[in-house]
């Protein structure tokens, strides 16, 4: 699959996100039909670097089966990674996923050939109140990977959170393509203090540390930064 | 702008408001102090309702058809000094008081002038299935510009309410108020009455509103604990304990301020259609014995009542006479009613003050010899917070400060399912609460009825079940899912009664929420320890890991719903049919 075709079946799983009104059946009191949700938890500009770093989770569905769609990355002409899943709830707290996923090298030519392969991943809320996302990639290449993020969010007062996020990843062998190492590879850890105007506009302040580990920090020379962010957590 | 300044005498209130509360605070320390002071500082389009004079009891007659005329139409109305569109009936908030005399034969005819269905259920009145009301399940709703005639015998007596069983039309206003007197006369003295219907309103879209619950269950509950609250909690009690009760809630990703899904921040809370300025006014004369039927027809909102310094003798509960009690506050859950006399014996204005449990809000009113008299509120109270009762946990070393001193039935090990992944936990003790009075009541020695004090004030045989149905209540705040024994409506089956039969109704609830269920069609019989006076009702308030049980005889054919009367829990699934089949009956759906 090339990245022109591999951009026009997200273009075509998203639209429902998009497009989809919350509805319900018309016969009473059947269970609230479809939702449709999308969260932007990050959509920033940081100290470094121009591009607006992006991380949005969306979904449509009912209560226990939904469509998934994650995107993170940088907008515009920067590296994406992108998911759609199916996921259904296996515990009270939990969803369990499958679907596939992909990557998008801002470096690439647009007739490239995409990385991408399956995921199969858990998401959900862990004792303390932590939103965990937990994802093994199996790329079509068989190569492993994984992602994590957790986050945590902490009330200063009834409309001013403050959010540690913690994202890593890890790879089963060295990706030079990915500019993964083999092991624990890249994680970030960001603090956002975001500021509730509605619940569902919040801009932010952030400040983020990345740390490359083990082999990926030699891949990686720009690992170890402190830098500050300016952002906006929108969801509807 | 007259207002004498002796009079303003607002109590601060001792809850720490939120940026939110903190506005609607400075909006009612400038009006709501002084109910019905503030007149002429609301803009020239609000005009003050006149005073409501009430009602004389009426002389016993002869039983008759009464019929009324009533119309289901998108209207503009003016709530809290803002313009608005309601689902009105014959154009009002809340619709009229309909009155019968107990042997008359009701004829309501109902038009619906909306684009969508709608439909009236007739909450408490015994009547036959067609004529219950819910779309669906006992009738086919009335469509746009149809008209359904309603016509049911009247054979009991009472305070009853009705309200649509469409969507969410109950919550865009969609409700009035029945009084049926007996035919030999009222059983209580009083010299003149009042109803006082409770109601919740949100400028809103019901829709959106659930949409948004859908997204973030706890998207209304500005009165999370904080930053703040862990210090002051610290300084009160000691670190150690204060971050073990931290990770006790976090642990079990449960919080002790979920107290309402929908609360005072998008919520305007009324008093027969009206916010607390200008307030509604009822009139008396000093002296009088005034019987108050307060009904909750909220969507969404367990208001705590009192008259402050008056005492209140509960003379009705549920439209059935109960043996009289004096109490100084009660709880009134959704869909339940309650009558009290008063003696209102000096020349001033009293208030009815009705706060939301989560104490995110309040509704108020002036009971005034005089329009335009004043009435001090009292300050509100600061929000409670669940303990372990509430999450039914085994009685350790921790001890919630709320509920400590409270009378405990024996609790009981919950056994058996967790009701799968749409339930979020299960208690694991139970207890009977009857004698609680609740979340946040009790504890500053106010008298506050409770339904262990509710004795019939008619006496009756009390038949032994053959039967026990017992059905848990369960939810998942997170996912907005509620329903029964994990299972929501769409995917349930009905629940089966024999015609006559004499049942026990177990209901458990695993949730941390209050629930007020309703059986159509049916008393149930609380069992609450009174013996041969065991009251009736037609909705019971299930506390958050409470059993409880009801006697039922299924003497009503048909179809039935069964259901949280929190309307949006309602929607989302908790909700039931409940087929009463004749004997045989269950054998022949065997074998088709």
């Amino acid at each position: 699959m090339r990245r022109a075709e591999l951009l026009a079946v997200f273009a075509l799983l998203a639209a429902p996100i998009a497009r989809a009104q919350d509805t319900m059946s018309h016969a009473p009191h059947m269970e609230w039909g479809r939702t449709s949700f999308l969260l932007t938890e990050v959509l920033e500009r940081r100290t470094s670097g121009d591009a607006v770093r992006f991380d949005l989770v969306g979904w449509v569905g009912g209560s226990s089966r939904r469509f998934w769609f994650k995107a993170d990355g940088a907008l515009l002409e920067g590296d994406k990674e992108l998911q759609a899943l199916y996921g259904r709830m296996i515990a009270p707290y939990w969803d369990l996923q499958l679907g596939a996923w992909a990557d998008i090298d801002s470096g690439d030519p647009v007739d490239a050939p995409i990385r991408g392969g399956a995921a199969i991943g858990v998401q959900g809320i862990a004792p303390g109140w932590f939103d965990v996302d937990a994802a093994l990639l199996i790329g079509t290449d068989a190569r492993l990977s994984s992602r994590l993020t957790a986050s945590h969010d902490l009330y200063v007062t009834q409309r001013l959170i403050l959010q540690p996020r913690l994202e890593a990843s890890w790879a089963a062998r060295p990706d030079r393509q990915r500019r993964m190492g083999a092991g624990l590879g890249e994680t970030e850890l960001a603090l956002r203090l975001r500021y509730e105007i509605r619940r569902e506009f919040a801009p932010y302040l952030g400040v983020a540390w990345d740390r490359a580990f083990g082999e990926t920090g030699t891949l990686d020379p720009t690992s170890g930064r402190r830098q500050f962010a300016l952002g906006l957590r929108l969801w509807f | 702008m007259p207002v004498t300044p002796a009079k303003v005498s607002f109590a601060p209130s001792p809850v720490k408001p939120s940026p939110l509360s903190r506005r609607r605070f400075v909006e009612a320390a400038g009006t709501a102090g002084i109910l019905s002071a503030v007149a002429p500082l609301l803009p020239p389009q609000v005009s003050r309702r006149p005073a409501d004079e009430g009602l004389r009891p009426l002389a016993p007659r002869p039983a008759r058809p009464v019929s009324y005329d009533l119309a289901i139409a998108r209207t503009p109305v003016t709530i809290d000094g803002r313009r608005a569109t309601g689902t009105t009936i014959n154009g009002t908030i809340p619709g009229p008081l309909l009155r019968f005399q107990e042997g008359d034969d009701a004829i309501i005819r109902v038009t619906n002038r909306l684009d969508e269905e709608t439909s009236i259920h007739w909450h408490g009145i015994i009547l036959p299935s067609e004529m219950d009301g819910v779309p669906g399940v006992t009738f086919p709703g009335i469509h746009p510009g149809e008209t359904f005639e309603y016509r049911f015998p009247i054979r009991q007596s009472g305070t009853y309410w009705f309200h649509s069983h469409s969507g969410f039309q109950e919550q865009a206003g969609h409700y009035g108020s029945i009084l049926i007197d007996p035919p030999d006369g009222p059983p209580d003295r009083f010299d003149r009455e009042h109803v006082i219907v409770l109601s919740d309103w949100t400028f809103e879209d019901p829709r959106r509103v659930l949409a948004r619950l859908k997204k973030q269950g706890d998207y209304y509950n500005f009165e999370r604990r904080t930053l703040g609250d862990f210090f002051r909690d610290v300084a009160r009690d000691g670190f150690g304990s204060t971050v073990r009760d931290r990770l006790m809630w976090s642990s079990m990703r449960m919080n002790p301020t979920d107290i309402s899904d929908v609360t005072g921040a998008t919520y305007t809370y009324l008093v027969n259609g009206a916010a607390p300025a200008p307030p509604w006014t009822g009139l008396f004369r000093p002296g009088e014995r005034v019987r108050l039927h307060f009904i909750n027809a909220a969507a969404g909102t367990f208001f705590d009542v009192r008259l402050p310094g008056v005492q209140l003798s509960v003379v009705q509960a549920y439209g059935q006479p109960v043996v009289p009690i004096d109490v100084e506050e009660f709880r009134l859950a959704p869909a339940e009613t309650i009558s009290v006399v008063v003696e209102l014996k000096e020349d001033r204005a009293y208030a009815i003050f009705a706060e939301a449990m989560d104490r995110s809000g309040f509704a108020a009113a002036v009971l005034a010899p005089r329009e335009g008299m004043l009435a001090e509120i009292p300050p509100r109270r600061a929000r409670p917070l669940l303990g372990m009762n509430d999450m039914g946990m085994d009685h350790g070393a921790m001890t919630g400060p709320e509920h400590a001193g409270h009378q405990m039935a024996e609790p009981i090990r919950h056994t058996g399912s967790t009701h799968g992944v749409e339930n979020a936990m299960v208690p694991e003790v139970l207890a009977q609460r009857l004698g609680d009075p609740g979340l946040g009541l009790g504890a500053d020695g106010r008298a506050v009825l409770t339904y262990s004090d509710l004795r019939s004030r008619e006496p009756r045989e009390v038949a032994e079940p053959t039967r026990e149905v017992e059905l848990h209540l369960t939810g998942n705040m997170e996912r907005f899912t509620w329903g029964i024994d994990g299972v929501p409506f769409e995917r349930a089956q009905p629940i089966r009664f024999t015609l006559g039969e004499r049942l026990r109704l177990v209901m458990v609830n695993d949730t941390m929420m209050n629930h007020p269920m309703h059986l159509h069609g049916m008393w149930m019989e609380l069992e609450n320890g009174q013996g041969t006076s065991i009251p009736r009702v037609h909705t019971v308030n299930v506390k958050p890991a409470e059993r409880l049980s009801l006697l039922i005889t299924a003497d009503a054919l048909g179809k039935w719903a069964f259901h949280c009367h929190l309307l949006y829990h309602m929607e989302v699934g908790m909700f039931r049919i409940v087929e009463v089949v004749p004997v045989g009956g269950a054998a022949d759906d065997a074998a088709r």
